[in-house]
């Protein structure tokens, strides 16, 4: 499974909700979701944005982690 | 949604109140008559466009339905209510905007089955009660039989139907998987 580590980086970054939906540009409840590990994807725009905003890069944001239903 | 769109399923969904009224009152009917053993009933048989009175003078003796002519007509009137039911769901989600989602999904695919279910169903409530009137009928030169059958359009729809169910399924996934896509 993919799991988003966008909380991590943000308090790294010292980066409220609001302030990098606003910097990213789209709403706090997407963003939320996002952090939360509900989104079922993720586009381009939006993770090059993410990556924009909190300096960083795709990798520090998403992680694999290895499930038994991936074997 | 346009205001033409919203009326058109306002439409449909009272329209789809009047069977189940209709339904509601039938069962009341049938079940007054099972409890009073009220046999003053009038028969016709239909076939096709063409319905045959038959008045209880012709009768030789009394017609008397038993309990399980109730119970499979009971049944009869209770599939068509889970039917209607679920139409009238399905509509009054329309209504409210709640085009793609799971509850659609379970009311066409409860459509379809209840269809389905009919399509066997629909002549065995009235096998036995026409067996038993065309037993007590005797009217020369016209020989009557009753037979039993699969109604295969409402077989067809029914099949249909399970498949629109599916695809809205499917389309539901698709929704979900827009929604969440950030």
């Amino acid at each position: 499974m993919i799991q988003v580590n966008l909380d991590v980086i943000m308090a790294k970054r010292k980066k409220s909700l609001g302030e990098l939906a606003k910097e990213v540009g789209i709403t706090n409840s997407n963003l939320s979701i996002l952090k939360n590990g509900k989104a079922k994807a993720i586009r381009f725009t939006t993770l090059n944005a993410l990556c924009k905003a909190l300096d960083c890069q795709p990798g520090d944001i998403l992680e694999y982690i290895p499930d038994e239903e991936d074997g | 949604m346009s205001k033409g769109q919203r009326s058109f399923y306002r439409l449909m969904y009272i329209l789809s109140l009047l069977p189940i009224v209709f339904i509601l009152l039938a069962i009341g009917l049938l079940i007054y008559f099972w409890i009073s053993k009220a046999n003053e009933l009038s028969y016709a048989l239909t076939i096709g466009p063409l319905s045959i009175g038959i008045s209880p003078d012709l009768l030789e003796g009394e017609l008397v339905l038993s309990h399980l002519d109730f119970v499979l007509l009971i049944i009869y009137g209770g599939l068509f209510f889970v039917l209607f039911w679920n139409v009238k769901n399905f509509f009054l989600n329309l209504v409210n905007e709640k085009f793609f989602v799971m509850e659609n999904v379970r009311a066409i695919r409860h459509i379809g089955i209840c269809i389905l279910i009919l399509a066997f169903y629909n002549y065995i409530p009235f096998y036995t009660i026409l067996l038993k009137l065309i037993d007590k009928l005797n009217i020369p030169g016209i020989n009557l039989s009753v037979q039993i059958g699969i109604d295969y359009g409402l077989l067809f729809s029914g099949l249909a139907i399970l498949a629109v169910s599916q695809l809205f399924k499917e389309a539901v996934r698709i929704k979900e998987e827009n929604e969440l896509t950030i």
